[in-house]
């Protein structure tokens, strides 16, 4: 796929060509083949490594694309996400918590050019800096109870005329009582603004966790 | 009409074409203190540019700002704001602070990760942080001690397996196994040393005498003695550490740690994060902090709702009734959050919440008091509930071991229903 490397050694898992030779942005597994660095990419770690195992069809993600990252942690996901973009692709990693935030620009945002972090609440996206274009790709992982609606607001600050969002459903954070099948498919439901290309049981990677691919009419 | 755009590196104003633009001197502290609504330098020097036009503002605190200059200043719509912010890179370019549009972005990039690591910076300053952290290490110094402590009797007790049974605490143990090398040495000098009375010296001679465990090597005893020495020193910090916190509440919480005590106090603020975050709760969230799992049991399967979490480590409960310590909680944790948000805010020590909460309990006390004897008599009156006869007949029967069961196991010379096809059959 477009920058995402399926590998015949270690179980055919995955991986991405490494931007930043000879940095680690995490403690992960690295391959030399010939001149280039390859990093392995943990589906177990990462729900998007998770979803292109299960097949995630079209892949929006594409070189020179540039993303909105709602929810970056500590940067596992956004380091491999950077190395797909490339150099002229950018992504704006926005994050909340300012104890994982330390983490994530020392080891990743630091390194790699084409990420701008954003330390802010993500409810509120009229409070982003440094944002100066219109978003091809929106992908949202954020444990909140109220995560969808808040990807939406984001979605029609930032995102494209036919753009992809790419939401994380944590069903345990939005309600424990329910069946996690019926908690997603209410949170999909909300997405008026989008027409739905794919649901994505995340199962053995990850515990009740959907990804959902949707395009944005407006 | 103009239109003014606040951007990374200044202020821009706009007629049809830009022109002119405020640089901030200081980039990141000037951005940062409009952005919380505080006048700088450029905001004098734009009023004045302004003078009485009428302007529209991309942003709500630029806006606040100039409405206290009493300009008429007006919000852009959204589509406005998005067409500003599409073009960002040209009003960089436009105000000779980037070359071209690579150079905009990594100028962009620059000033994301400088504003985001002042950020990080202002908050890992925070006082209730190096508070949080000093809590949680008395904890696992609190463990770690009990840990080594118990290790140090087993090995000792192999020795000396009386020695257990007569000292109670794991300091004072260690602090005599640390004078000692062989039991047969102890002497009443070396017990008060180690700070016991004359009783208990008198006792551990006595059954160092008599002692059943084994003898030891002075190599094996080495090791027993670093142990030993450790935990007297993690003793010490343990002991630095609460007074540390004790002082550090003090200033920080005065008002929590007045109800609470001190630890608990701290306790709670690490548990939520930070005093802002224990500030911003309900009462009733407060109440069962710490008691997550038992919460969501009772949501899920509808069972009783925990009554108390890390509140329950307070005196006032612990010490309490069973059936009044969910009243106890309920009120300590309504006082902790109006003291929290008093220590949050900043108002100082205020004596009136520690009064109402004693009077408030003792009011519980005594109420719950006379309505217990109360219903205790009712009870007597009509007794509900009769103990059943042991002569009674239990309603269910065992069964008989002769009944034979409902379904039988099928015989195995019993055909099968679904017999297999034979190839050479013919439809």
């Amino acid at each position: 796929m477009n920058g995402v490397y399926h590998l015949k050694l270690h179980n055919y898992s995955i991986a991405t060509k490494n931007l930043v030779p000879g940095i680690k942005s995490y403690k992960e597994k690295t391959i030399k083949i010939k001149n280039d660095e390859y990093r392995i990419w943990d589906p177990f770690r990462s729900k998007l490594a998770a979803a292109i195992m299960k097949k995630l069809e079209p892949m929006p993600i594409k070189k020179k694309a540039s993303v909105l990252y709602l929810g970056a942690s500590t940067g596992t996901t956004v380091s491999h996400i950077s190395d797909i973009v490339g150099i002229e692709g950018r992504i704006f990693a926005v994050e909340h918590s300012s104890r994982v935030a330390r983490e994530f620009i020392n080891r990743v945002a630091a390194n790699r050019l084409n990420i701008i972090p954003i330390i802010e609440d993500a409810r509120k996206p009229q409070n982003y800096f440094s944002i100066c274009e219109k978003i091809d790709v929106v992908y949202a992982d954020i444990a909140q109870q109220n995560q969808t609606t808040i990807t939406i607001n984001n979605c029609k600050m930032y995102l494209k005329n036919n753009g992809y969002l790419l939401l994380v459903i944590k069903t345990k954070s939005i309600d424990v009582t329910k069946k996690y099948q019926e908690v997603a498919d209410n949170e999909i439901k909300k997405l008026k603004l989008f027409s739905i290309i794919q649901k994505i049981d995340l199962y053995p990677y990850d515990k009740d966790h959907f990804i959902v691919l949707a395009q944005f009419l407006q | 009409m103009y239109n003014i755009i606040l951007i990374e590196y200044g202020i821009a104003v706009y007629k049809n074409n830009m022109i002119r633009f405020f640089s901030f001197v200081n980039t990141i502290e000037e951005y940062q203190s409009i952005k919380n609504y505080n006048k700088t330098k450029t905001i004098e020097e734009l009023v004045k540019f302004i003078g009485s036009e009428s302007c529209l503002v991309n942003d709500f605190a630029l806006l606040n700002l100039l409405q206290a200059y009493s300009i008429n200043v007006k919000m852009m719509t959204d589509n406005e704001i998005n067409k500003f912010m599409i073009t960002k890179k040209d009003i960089l370019i436009d105000a000779k602070i980037a070359k071209n549009s690579e150079d905009a972005i990594s100028k962009l990039r620059d000033f994301a990760l400088q504003l985001s690591s002042s950020k990080i910076i202002e908050t890992s300053q925070n006082d209730d942080l190096h508070v949080i952290q000093a809590v949680n290490s008395l904890d696992e110094l609190d463990r770690i001690i009990n840990f080594i402590g118990s290790r140090l009797k087993e090995w000792y007790g192999l020795h000396f397996p009386e020695l257990e049974n007569i000292i109670d605490t794991i300091t004072g143990y260690a602090k005599l196994v640390m004078r000692t090398k062989n039991r047969k040495f102890i002497s009443t000098e070396i017990c008060k040393e180690s700070g016991f009375p004359e009783e208990k010296c008198v006792e551990i001679i006595n059954a160092a005498s008599k002692s059943n465990g084994g003898d030891i090597t002075h190599d094996r005893m080495n090791f027993i003695h670093t142990l030993s020495n450790f935990i007297i020193q993690m003793n010490e910090t343990r002991n630095e550490l609460e007074s540390y916190l004790e002082k550090q509440m003090s200033k920080i919480a005065p008002n929590i740690s007045s109800i609470l005590g001190s630890i608990l106090g701290a306790r709670m603020i690490a548990h939520v994060g930070s005093l802002r975050k224990l500030a911003c709760m309900s009462s009733s969230t407060i109440q069962i902090i710490g008691a997550e799992k038992a919460l969501f049991r009772s949501i899920k399967t509808g069972s009783k709702p925990p009554k108390h979490g890390l509140l329950f480590q307070h005196s006032l409960i612990h010490s309490a009734d069973r059936s009044k310590r969910g009243k106890i909680a309920r009120t300590i944790a309504s006082n902790t959050a109006i003291a929290s948000r008093i220590d949050n805010f900043g108002l100082g020590l205020n004596k009136k919440i520690l009064e109402k909460l004693n009077h408030k309990i003792t009011e519980i006390n005594t109420i719950n008091s006379v309505y217990e004897t109360n219903k205790y008599r009712i009870i007597n009156d009509k007794p509900k509930f009769t103990k059943r006869n042991r002569n009674d007949k239990p309603k269910f029967t065992k069964r008989n071991r002769n009944d034979k069961p409902k379904f039988t196991k099928r015989n195995r010379n019993d055909k099968p229903k679904f017999t297999k096809r034979n190839r050479n059959d013919k439809k």
